[in-house]
């Protein structure tokens, strides 16, 4: 039996396919794949509803699905959104509204189970371009992130290995997981209230990532930069 | 003096300037001459009016032929003015009584033309003594004559004087900005000259470099060819003699179209339609041409042998030569080529438009390729008439802003300065004062508009000629308002003044309007004379002498206005041409230098490469030599690059350098983040070399990622397998690129990054 349970939401069947395969190379065969369909509303009625995880193609018969990452934020569904619409602005749009993470299309196959398990216990996982993006975040009221967590990032963008940013770093790889998961929440931090948000904050103090009275109410964007 | 490139205005106007002072004392000589003649009469003696009138004669002659011969003021301006100081001190005996009081006599004509003309020809400060001696000397001679009421004409003598001095003032300063502006158009033009042919020779010689010692370096690169090819020797002999070519002088003269084309043809399977027509062609157009076929050709023999192959070479009616290379082959669809494939694109099209021609590659799958070059057919840039024309447009242009100044100026002081002034003085005299106001009145109006007009450029007819009837008709009213004994005096100050404003309202009209316009003010004044019984034999001389007093200067002015257009023209003609000498040596060194430079980079990187593989000493198969053919491959391609017109440079650069691997069959990814701030060429080479030689040393996978932030770009390759660890990169920029390199199992990772 899986642990964890996601359901699909793409408008090509071939790519249904490719992420069925790219589940089961995972040798311990920890994600299900419960439903799948080319749009959202497979993932509000049927097995769907219940997935643990939704894994939403951002580009939907032509038309990007932004808005509808909030619906599933604003109930607490997890939502991992990937793309081939890779650019700085989408990346950071979507995590703003609550997603819990972005992968480009090319870094699926890779990253997919990880960023699923990741999502399934509220934890946040970042892929190497997100990681890039948020690395050359260079808005007035980005969050304020240390040198070594930006370094961090750059360089996990750059080899996609943390036992070589490690390296690189002289330093442990845990750690470095941990720089990469502390800019991440940060950025949850700075994002719309969603019960996502909360949820992940909720599990980053637990760990450790982030205090409680570090946690700041969401100011809108407008009034941050009035 | 020659004019040279910085005053090539002001040397055009002092010339035209000259002319004008000649003409005018001559004709103000000849007047006053008769008028000294008809008007004879007490106390002017007929020995001391003969004497007078002989030396003007003479001495106007005289001043005309040294002015013209010096073409500049200095003596005859102080000659001139010795004679109208002298002819001011006797005035008690040149002229009759009742002009004593008045500036209708022939001396005031004469000496008011000294003190008009001396400012146009001399230094103000000569100008300045001649406006005050001359006065100064009439006062006198007004005074020993013992003459009734204040010497109204030494008074006006000095405004005059003053006026016209002030004037030219305005009016060189206005040349002498002409002369700054063609100054820094010329540098302008000429550094954009030194630029386009810098750029244009870059790309010939990285198109030459394209087709042999890139292509070849790729090739081997690639992996295609063994130790036994035959052909791989020979190839890079030739590859090297083109490097070799690199630093050849200018060839000034070339051969004609057919011995460009027929070494092209010579031993390719083409057939050539018909004879190539002899004509001779340029250098640069005919390397271009036999470049650009060749590279045709090329695409011919590989995408559609073995299809028929033609080539055709003509000269249109309109001059234009044209080559087609024409196939039968399956043909390809050209919007499907890519942008990072050189070939088409640079080869051949951006070969023809360099020569200021073009090319149209026009196929479809299925139908076969029709290559067409053409080139116009007349020599680029060199004597672009257009450009000359744009000259002399623009120093006629500030001449005339000038000249319409001095225009509005003059108008606007005399109309107040004089006319307001000699009409209050006299206003009890007046049959009806209110009359003479509204004609001032009315001339102060048109005045306006005109001046405004005039500035604005508006030239419409109908205004025009409305304005001038105005004129015409309030200078007649403020005539006819004169009593009769007061006529041609001070008080009749709008006979004079309304020939003024016709200059102003008709400044930029044909020359026979403003005529048409003195002549009938002249009839209005007469026939106002006639009717009260003025015109006797002293009457008429005093007429004439202020009918030549109220049109000549007139007159002229408006003509010189008009010669400045002619005069701009010879000007700028001037102008162009030294530039262009200046130009052309100027290109010529630094095309020199950049030679030079480029030969060096070039020979040193690749010529040893070559040359082992020309002997053999090197074999194509080895790793080693793989790898060295695909670093140098990747930097010639990086080159070319660099002269392309991009948004992103670093990223276009970054594409040229991952093209060997490409054609190596290694799959690139390539994903940026962030935003590139400019970067000058020598950081991003610094930036793009460890990259490159990782790039050479993939296997089958290569991932290139580059942030960009506002003060730091870092640009990472992550490739398997693994050449020779690149060191820190060379040069100036180096200071501020770092590079880390990190090898771990089989997967090297490279980083360069910039902080500012």
């Amino acid at each position: 039996m899986a642990e964890v349970t996601v359901v699909l939401v793409d408008d090509h069947p071939v790519v249904h396919d490719g992420v069925r395969a790219w589940l089961e190379q995972d040798p311990q065969h920890r994600v299900e794949l419960v439903a799948a369909g080319d749009d959202v509303e497979v993932a509000w009625t049927g097995p769907g509803r219940t997935a643990d995880v939704v894994l939403l193609d951002l580009n939907l018969h032509g038309t990007m699905a932004v808005p509808e990452v909030s619906r599933f934020a604003e109930v607490g569904r997890r939502v991992v959104v990937y793309s081939e619409h890779a650019d700085d602005a989408t990346v950071l749009a979507v995590m703003e509204r609550g997603a819990y993470a972005f992968l480009a299309k090319q870094e699926a196959r890779d990253h997919c189970v990880a960023t699923i398990l990741a999502a399934a216990a509220d934890r946040p996982y970042v892929a190497p371009l997100a990681a890039g993006t948020m690395a050359a975040d260079e808005r007035p009221d980005r969050p304020a992130l240390s040198d070594r967590e930006r370094t961090a990032l750059l360089l996990w963008f750059q080899s996609m290995s943390k036992a070589a940013v490690a390296t690189r770093m002289g330093i442990a790889e845990t750690t470095v997981r941990q720089y990469i998961q502390r800019a991440r929440i940060k950025y949850a931090n700075a994002g719309r209230p969603a019960a996502t948000r909360t949820q992940l904050l909720a599990r980053a103090i637990q760990d450790g990532l982030i205090r409680a009275d570090e946690v700041t109410e969401y100011a809108s964007r407008a009034s941050r930069t009035t | 003096m020659p004019a040279t490139g910085s005053r090539v205005a002001r040397t055009a106007f002092a010339r035209l300037m000259v002319r004008c002072a000649v003409g005018l004392r001559i004709g103000s000589a000849a007047a006053a001459g008769l008028a000294a003649f008809a008007g004879l009469a007490p106390p002017a003696t007929v020995a001391a009016v003969v004497t007078a009138v002989t030396v003007t004669t003479v001495w106007s002659a005289a001043y005309a032929v040294l002015l013209l011969r010096r073409r500049g003021g200095g003596w005859p301006v102080v000659g001139d003015a010795a004679v109208a100081a002298a002819l001011g001190l006797a005035v008690g005996t040149l002229v009759p009584a009742a002009v004593l009081s008045d500036t209708t006599g022939w001396v005031f004509l004469y000496a008011s033309t000294t003190v008009i003309i001396s400012p146009l020809v001399a230094r103000t400060l000569v100008g300045v003594a001649v406006s005050i001696a001359v006065p100064a000397a009439y006062a006198i001679g007004l005074a020993l004559a013992a003459a009734a009421g204040p010497p109204g004409g030494a008074v006006l003598l000095f405004v005059q004087g003053a006026l016209v001095t002030a004037l030219m003032t305005v009016l060189r300063r206005a040349a002498t900005a002409a002369d700054g502006a063609v100054l820094q158009r010329e540098a302008t033009e000429r550094q954009a000259a030194v630029l386009a042919a810098r750029r244009a020779e870059e790309r010939e010689h990285y198109r030459l470099l394209h087709d042999s010692v890139s292509a070849t370096l790729t090739v081997v690169a690639a992996g295609g060819i063994d130790a036994g090819s035959a052909s791989l020797p020979a190839q890079a002999r030739r590859d090297l003699a083109v490097i070799e070519r690199l630093n050849a002088p200018d060839q000034a003269a070339g051969p004609d179209l057919p011995g460009w084309l027929l070494p092209v043809v010579d031993g390719r399977p083409v057939t050539v339609d018909g004879p190539i027509p002899a004509v001779p062609v340029p250098a640069v157009v005919g390397a271009a041409l036999a470049g650009a076929t060749t590279e045709a050709l090329t695409n011919a023999a590989r995408h559609a042998a073995p299809a028929r192959v033609q080539l055709r070479a003509a000269v249109e009616p309109d001059g234009a030569v044209t080559v087609l290379v024409a196939d039968d082959g399956p043909g390809f669809d050209p919007a499907a080529v890519p942008d990072s494939r050189r070939g088409v694109r640079e080869s051949v099209v951006g070969r023809m438009r360099a020569v200021q021609g073009d090319a149209t590659v026009s196929s479809r799958p299925g139908a076969g390729t029709r290559v067409l070059l053409r080139w116009p057919g007349r020599p680029d840039g060199a004597d672009d008439p257009a450009a000359g024309a744009a000259l002399s447009e623009m120093i006629a242009t500030r001449y005339r802003r000038g000249l319409d100044l001095v225009v509005i100026l003059l108008v606007g002081v005399w109309h107040v300065g004089n006319d307001l002034l000699a009409m209050l003085a006299n206003w009890s005299e007046y049959r009806w004062p209110v009359a003479e106001l509204l004609s001032w009145l009315a001339l102060a109006a048109i005045g306006a508009v005109a001046g405004i007009r005039l500035w604005y450029g508006r030239t419409g007819r109908t205004a025009t000629w409305l304005l001038a009837g105005g004129a015409l008709v309030a200078g007649a009213v403020g005539i006819a308002a004169v009593p009769a004994d007061q006529l041609l005096s001070g008080a009749d100050w709008a006979w004079g003044s309304t020939g003024w404003f016709g200059v102003l309202v008709l400044l930029r009209r044909p020359p026979r309007e403003l005529g048409a316009f003195l002549a009938i003010n002249a009839a209005v004044a007469l026939g106002v004379l006639a009717d009260a019984g003025a015109l006797d034999r002293i009457g008429l001389a005093r007429a004439a002498t202020m009918i030549y007093g109220t049109a000549a200067l007139q007159l002229t002015l408006l003509l010189a206005a008009r010669a400045l257009a002619a005069t701009a023209q010879r000007a700028a003609a001037v102008a162009e041409a030294e530039s262009a000498v200046r130009r052309r040596r100027q290109v010529a060194e630094r095309l020199h230098a950049d030679r030079r430079q480029r030969y060096r980079t070039v020979r040193d990187a690749v010529a040893p490469l070559l040359a082992g593989l020309a002997d053999g000493t090197l074999d194509p198969a080895d790793r080693e030599v793989r790898h060295r053919c695909a670093v140098e491959a990747g930097r010639l391609r990086r080159l070319f690059a660099e002269t392309d017109d991009v948004t992103d440079p670093l990223l276009h650069e970054l594409r040229a350098c991952s093209y060997i691997a490409d054609r190596r069959g290694v799959v690139v990814d390539l994903q940026l983040t962030g935003r590139l701030p400019a970067l000058d060429r020598n950081v991003r080479r610094a930036l793009t070399e460890a990259p490159l030689l990782a790039l050479a040393g993939a296997e089958r996978i290569a991932r290139v990622t580059v942030l960009g932030r506002t003060d730091e770009v870092a640009v990472s390759v992550l490739v398997d397998g693994s050449g020779p660890a690149p060191g820190e990169p060379a040069g100036r920029a180096s200071s501020k690129v770092t590079v880390n390199v990190l090898d771990e199992d089989d997967r090297r990772w490279v980083e360069a990054r910039w902080r500012r």
